[in-house]
């Protein structure tokens, strides 16, 4: 009987070691330990035996019993440990929240304004519907004259105009307070431009003006290196072109190095090397004239971009239009 | 405009190579955007800005070139005439003699027309004029030559030999030279002979005392017009010629006798003929223009120490004279071709354009008087950067109600403003707008949003969820108004690519539900919710939103007469929230309330109630009797159908009881729940289920 129990442990384990499923593995527990066990069948012989062999048939048993139930316990834990990972189906995509989207244009503006906010520059918006004054004659534009022709203007009644740039805010904040001043002025602006890939009778701009004692050119060129730096990276050159603005003296544009061909030619820089994002200058006297600075005490710069430009260098964006007709599958990759 | 490279070695003895003048110019402020090689010459595609008129010849440029090169400059115009040994031939009367300060004609007689000669024809056709004939030719060799703009007439075509510069009577028509005829009034000055306009002044020649081949004996007309006389007559007649455009920024008076009389000696040379008279009628004074340039001056605006002797080269070589130096300051006296420079930072512009804006250092201020004082005066500008702050939070709060934003223009149609219930007096137009899709500045910010949908659900995309935050422009109580808004809608399905939630279509209660949560991001609180009749909602579907006692917001299901204008029939629902009217209410301070220490206890009630009662009246009953003890009532599920007799609704309500000083036991609770039920029971004719 010893014997024949110890060959059913051979089976028994050479069955459990072969079983691969969980099924596999309760039929080897129903085969050695159920109530219709082989172990059951050969123990209904005890009965004609000693009680020493008893004990000793007893113990082989029991033996035999908690090792095997052992084992199975053992191999049904590694089973379902194995059996929990592949039942998740990593490649299935998970479940997403829908994320809103902000527009490139406000995007943009965020990003200039947080530059400027930085260097202290405090952020102020003006009306879009504006006086002629602000607009023009504080501004040093004045009426008839080719300077204006830059400044094409809708008109919704007299000395009601839509703003064709956001410098009246200049005025409009100068006239209210006294320096320094440093701020930062974003917002829509509109000129009378048929609408094509590059040109748009609406469109958005920001300005700045830094007004205190003893600012000079060079702090212009400083302050707006940074700025353009922070934008279209550390290792953009910039450069200042003298221009003319009615309302700054000395004037310049503002290039950037052209970093869609690292100056070495391409359409969109027109093979200069250089990029145009912007105007700046130090204020004209003028200027303060019309809101009763004393010249002689203070100085200033101010400098207005593009947004729409610098959105569609910055993302290679390459029509205006699509700013404005919101299609889904432009609005989702910002 | 075209520049030649080789006209410019006329005036001056270049080194430098065509590409480097290039640079030279541009980092001068005459930006050269092309440059093209055209047989042994480059012509230079360069921008000319307004203020300089000076710029808009051979000769300017070079004078500029040769300052930036250190080159010479000089003027190879010459005159074979003297003139003061003629005079009486030629009758002229100057009517307007502000609009016209100077008029100086030359008669030049038997002459023999023909075609130019080569280096004349190459010239003009490199920078875009059309040859004609050899005294045409002439004028405009001048013209890109020295800059001035000079007509020829037949002087035998001129009605009575007599020139007249007056204005046109209204009525008057002339053929001019481009083929057009054009109609004249009495803003517009021109040449006339003795019966009627020959040419329109500064801007075009007429047909009728044109140049011809057959001509014989030519008057040259070489004058000096009012900038703004010519500029409104070529805006008022749709014209801009190189003569206009000249006039408009400014051409020197002060050169026009001896380009006059070098002109027609060149005539003479190159058609022949005799220079018989030269009539010059001026009513001119020119003023010297002197100004005072202090060295500190330079330094405080550019900051750069740039030595006396570089300021007074530079300026020299500009053309300009040192009328008197002392220690600290020059006495500078302006040259008559500059007349945009007239201030001491007009000349310190000169001289940081010729010195170069690369030289200058790249600094980097703080805003020096920063103290807390100052931050104080300018707190008009702070309350704009909390404007946008509250912008910014906007922008963030409906992000993240996964809406996303749009920009549409700010002007809509006639139509458009009309099917959202605006009158034609409460709108505001534009005077001149480019066309009628776009000729009113929008009321309502509806509008934008419902073309945003329509250009998407007209692409196959359907399931749609924008916002934007913009102005609107309004004639309120007739007065002009500029408000900020901001409008959200809704069409589609949301959980769409979702594999384990149903797509559903989205509903009110998504509109209400981003609304409410909006709102309350903006610390909005404590707003009523109200049925609204506004026709571009549909029937039924329609709410506002009251905060003390304004309508602030209105919400709803679109009309299908609203989205038909847009081509749309998809279910849309959007909100319009006027932002401007709770500027000042928003917060963006939140104030920490501690968490309560004590466990809540939740019990849930279920009533069958008819549908028609609405179930804020139920849920402020259920507060009201329950006091400060209910800390939330949620309503979880809504029912009808099986079980629930028609005309009534099954609602179950969730309400979370807490204390602040104490856990709550049962019996308080049961006891609460028990008073809730009875009082709805009673009050609302509820049944409990």
């Amino acid at each position: 009987m010893l014997k024949e129990i110890k060959e059913l442990q051979k089976t028994a384990f050479s069955e459990l070691n072969k079983a691969q499923l969980l099924e596999d593995i309760e039929k080897v527990r129903i085969k050695y330990l159920g109530r219709k066990s082989k172990l059951s069948q050969i123990l209904k012989g005890l009965k004609d035996l000693t009680v020493e062999q008893k004990a000793e048939v007893g113990k082989v048993a029991n033996i035999f019993k908690r090792k095997i139930s052992q084992e199975i316990e053992v191999k049904i834990t590694a089973l379902n440990e194995a059996n929990l990972w592949p039942k998740i189906d990593i490649t299935i995509p998970g479940i997403k929240n829908a994320r809103g989207h902000i527009h490139p244009i406000t995007k943009t503006i965020y990003e200039i304004c947080d530059i400027f906010t930085s260097l202290g520059f405090n952020v102020v918006e003006g009306p879009e519907a504006e006086k002629e004054r602000y607009n023009f004659e504080a501004l040093n534009i004045p009426l008839d004259h080719p300077a204006r022709d830059a400044f094409d203007t809708f008109y919704l009644k007299d000395d009601l105009l839509l703003r064709s740039h956001t410098s009246p805010v200049q005025v409009r904040v100068m006239e209210k307070e006294k320096p320094p001043i440093a701020i930062i002025v974003p917002g829509k602006v509109y000129r009378p431009d048929a609408v094509d890939a590059t040109h748009s009778f609406m469109f958005h701009q920001v300005e700045g003006l830094l007004v205190d004692k003893n600012i000079t050119f060079s702090d212009l060129k400083g302050t707006l290196s940074v700025f353009l730096r922070k934008m279209f990276g550390k290792e953009v050159k910039v450069r200042f072109r003298p221009h003319f603005f009615p309302f700054t003296e000395p004037s310049a544009d503002l290039d950037v190095s052209c970093f869609v061909c690292n100056q070495k030619g391409c359409r969109v820089c027109s093979d200069t090397g250089w990029l145009e994002v912007g105007g700046a200058g130090m204020v004209d006297p003028e200027v303060f004239k019309a809101v009763n600075y004393d010249y002689d005490e203070f100085s200033g710069f101010a400098f207005g971009v593009g947004v729409e430009r610098i959105a569609m260098l910055k993302y290679g964006i390459n029509d205006i239009r699509l700013f404005f007709e919101n299609d889904y599958r432009f609005l989702k990759q910002f | 405009m075209l520049i030649s490279y080789n006209w410019l070695k006329d005036f001056t003895n270049l080194k430098d190579s065509p590409q480097r003048l290039a640079e030279k110019l541009t980092m001068a402020g005459i930006e050269v955007s092309s440059l093209e090689k055209r047989k042994d010459d480059f012509i230079y595609n360069a921008e000319i800005t307004p203020n300089r008129p000076d710029l808009l010849c051979a000769k300017g440029i070079a004078r500029e070139a040769a300052c930036l090169t250190r080159s010479k400059f000089y003027d190879p115009l010459s005159s074979t005439v003297d003139t003061q040994s003629i005079g009486g031939n030629i009758d002229i009367e100057v009517k307007q003699k502000k609009a016209c300060p100077r008029y100086n004609a030359t008669l030049i007689k038997n002459i023999q027309v023909k075609v130019s000669d080569e280096k004349i024809t190459r010239r003009l056709s490199a920078l875009g004029l059309r040859p004609v004939n050899s005294v045409v030719d002439i004028t405009n060799y001048f013209l890109l030559g020295w800059g001035q703009p000079m007509h020829a007439f037949d002087y035998d075509k001129i009605e009575g030999r007599k020139i007249i510069v007056r204005y046109a009577n209204k009525g008057e028509k002339l053929l001019a030279l481009d083929g057009k005829e054009y109609e004249l009034d009495e803003t517009i000055l021109v040449i006339a002979d003795a019966k009627k306009p020959i040419a329109i002044a500064g801007v075009i020649g007429g047909v009728g005392a044109e140049i011809g081949l057959e001509t014989k004996n030519v008057l040259l007309e070489c004058a000096g017009f009012d900038t703004i006389l010519i500029r409104k007559a070529a805006r008022k007649l749709g014209i801009s010629t190189d003569s206009s455009y000249r006039f408009e920024r400014g051409v020197p008076v002060t050169s026009v006798g001896e380009i006059a009389l070098a002109a027609a000696s060149f005539i003479q040379k190159k058609a022949g003929g005799k220079i018989i008279d030269n009539l010059d009628v001026s009513n001119l004074q020119v003023k010297k223009v002197t100004c005072t340039l202090r060295f500190s001056e330079i330094k405080r605006i550019l900051g750069i120490n740039i030595s006396q002797d570089d300021v007074k080269k530079i300026l020299v070589s500009l053309g300009f004279i040192i009328e008197n130096e002392v220690q600290d300051s020059l006495e500078v006296t302006t040259p008559f071709f500059r007349r945009d420079v007239k201030r001491e930072i007009d000349l310190i512009e000169e001289i940081a354009r010729i010195y170069g804006y690369d030289k200058m250092p790249s600094t980097i201020t703080k805003v020096s008087s920063g103290q807390i004082d100052n931050y104080k005066s300018l707190s008009g500008v702070v309350d704009e950067t909390i404007r946008f702050a509250f912008k910014r939070k906007i922008h963030q709060s409906l992000c993240a109600c996964g809406l996303n934003e749009i920009i549409t223009y700010s002007m809509i149609s006639d139509k458009e403003s009309a099917v959202f219930g605006f009158k034609s007096d409460e709108v505001v137009k534009l005077q001149k707008a480019l066309s009628s899709q776009q000729e009113i500045m929008r009321p309502t910010l509806l509008s934008g949003l419902m073309q945003a949908l329509s250009w998407n659900i007209n692409r196959q995309i359907d399931d749609i969820g924008v916002f934007e935050l913009g102005d609107i422009f309004i004639n309120q109580n007739h007065k002009f108004t500029e408000k900020l808004n901001v409008a959200f809608g809704l069409c589609g399905r949301k959980y769409i690519n979702d594999w384990k939630h149903k797509p559903k279509e989205v509903d009110f209660y998504d509109l209400k539900g981003i609304l409410e949560d909006f709102l309350d991001h903006l610390g909005i609180k404590d707003v009523q919710f109200l049925e609204c009749e506004e026709p571009y909602f549909s029937k039924g579907a329609g709410a506002k939103v009251n905060y003390k006692n304004k309508t602030i917001a209105r919400f709803g299901k679109l009309a299908a007469e609203v989205i038909s204008v847009y081509d749309v029939d998809k279910d849309i629902y959007a909100a319009e929230v006027y932002i401007e009217d709770i500027l000042g209410d928003m917060c963006l301070k939140k104030k920490f309330k501690p968490i309560a220490k004590f466990p809540a206890v939740t019990r849930d009630l279920a009533i069958i109630v008819k549908s028609d009662l609405s179930t804020r009246e139920i849920i402020d009953k259920i507060r009201v009797t329950g006091k400060h003890l209910i800390k939330e009532v949620t309503l979880f599920d809504v029912y009808e159908g099986k079980q629930i007799p028609p005309g009534y609704l099954s609602l179950a309500f969730s309400i979370k009881y807490q204390a602040d000083d104490r856990t709550l036991i049962d019996e308080e609770v049961d006891e609460i729940q028990t008073r809730i039920q009875k009082v709805l029971v009673e009050n609302l004719k509820a049944q409990i289920r």
